[in-house]
C-alpha cells in the first residue's frame, strides 16, 4: 500500500510513537474506510425535505 | 434530587422540538452516524439511506426523548436499528435474486461483519476525527488511510516535510487525547445487546482506498 520505496524514508506516522507498542484499535480504524467516509452533499436537504412532507403523504 | 437540564443545550432544544436543533444535530452528528452506517452497510448510499430514516425517525420521536440523557448513544442506538433494516431489506432482495438464478448471489452475504464494539469505536473515532482542523484531518486521512509516507504527504500538500511531521505529530496527540479510553480496555457498545445487527457484510465489500 505505501509508495515509498526509499528504504530510508521511514516516516510512518505510527514510528513516531512510544517504541514497542502495539498497534491500537484506534490505528485500526484509521485504516478503515468507514471513518473517513464522506456524508453525501445532500443528504441534509433530503432529510430536511422528507420531515417537511406532510405525515400522511404516502410515496408513489 | 433531580438537577434541570440545561435549556440552551442541544439535548432540551431537541426534545422541544425547536428547529435550531435540527442543524446542529445535523452538523455534530451526520458524520458519526454515516461512519456507523457505512461500517454496518459498506455502501454509501444505504448508509445515507440509513441515517436519513434514523434523523427522520428520531426528530419525529424528539418529544420522547429525555433530555436529562445523552443525545449521542440515542442517536447511535437509532442509527444502528436503521442500518438494520436497510440491511434486512437488501438482504431479501439479494435472496429474492438468488432464488431465480442457478448462482448463489446470496455468496457475498456470507462474509463475517464488524463486532457491535467495532461499530462503536468508529462512530468515536470519527467523531474524535470529526473535531480536528481540517488540516490534521487531512494529514492523518494520507497517512493512516492512504498510505503516504510523510515526505508524499508533503509533496502532495506542498508543505515543508518539517511542518507535516509536526502537524501529524499534533493531530496524533489530539486524537489520542480524545480516545484515551480507546487504547485502553475494550469500551462496551453504550446500547444494548442486539442480535439483529448485519453480520454477514462488512464495509470492507464496498470501501475502497484511493491508492
Amino acid at each position: 500500500m505505501r509508495g515509498s520505496s526509499d528504504p530510508t524514508d521511514r516516516d510512518d506516522p505510527s514510528s513516531q510513537e512510544e517504541p514497542g507498542r502495539e498497534p491500537s484499535r484506534v490505528e485500526d480504524l484509521l485504516r478503515h474506510p468507514a471513518v473517513w467516509a464522506e456524508v453525501p452533499d445532500d443528504l441534509e436537504q433530503r432529510i430536511l425535505a422528507e420531515l417537511a412532507e406532510p405525515p400522511d403523504a404516502a410515496p408513489s | 434530587m433531580t438537577t434541570s437540564p440545561d435549556p440552551t443545550s442541544l439535548e432540551t432544544r431537541f426534545s422541544r422540538g425547536e428547529k435550531t436543533a435540527l442543524p446542529q444535530m445535523y452538523r455534530t452528528y451526520s458524520g458519526p452516524m454515516f461512519a456507523t452506517a457505512f461500517h454496518l452497510l459498506g455502501d454509501r448510499e444505504l448508509a445515507a439511506e440509513a441515517v436519513q430514516r434514523a434523523l427522520v425517525q428520531a426528530w419525529q420521536a424528539a418529544a420522547t426523548f429525555d433530555p436529562t440523557h445523552a443525545l449521542r448513544p440515542w442517536l447511535y442506538a437509532i442509527t444502528r436499528r436503521a442500518a438494520v433494516d436497510v440491511y434486512r431489506r437488501e438482504r431479501r432482495t439479494a435472496h429474492q435474486v438468488s432464488l431465480d438464478d442457478t448462482h448463489d448471489h446470496d455468496a457475498t452475504l456470507s462474509i463475517e461483519g464488524p463486532t457491535l464494539d467495532q461499530v462503536w469505536q468508529t462512530w468515536q473515532v470519527r467523531e474524535a476525527l470529526d473535531k480536528l482542523h481540517p488540516d490534521e484531518r487531512a494529514v492523518l486521512q494520507l497517512a493512516y488511510y492512504d498510505g503516504y509516507s510523510q515526505s508524499e504527504i508533503a509533496e502532495i500538500l506542498t508543505t515543508a516535510l518539517g511542518t507535516i511531521k509536526s502537524r501529524t505529530a499534533r493531530a496524533q496527540r489530539r486524537l489520542a487525547a480524545l480516545l484515551t479510553h480507546l487504547r485502553t480496555t475494550p469500551d462496551s457498545d453504550p446500547t444494548e445487546p442486539d442480535d439483529t445487527r448485519p453480520t454477514s457484510r462488512s464495509a470492507h465489500d464496498g470501501g475502497e482506498r484511493r491508492r
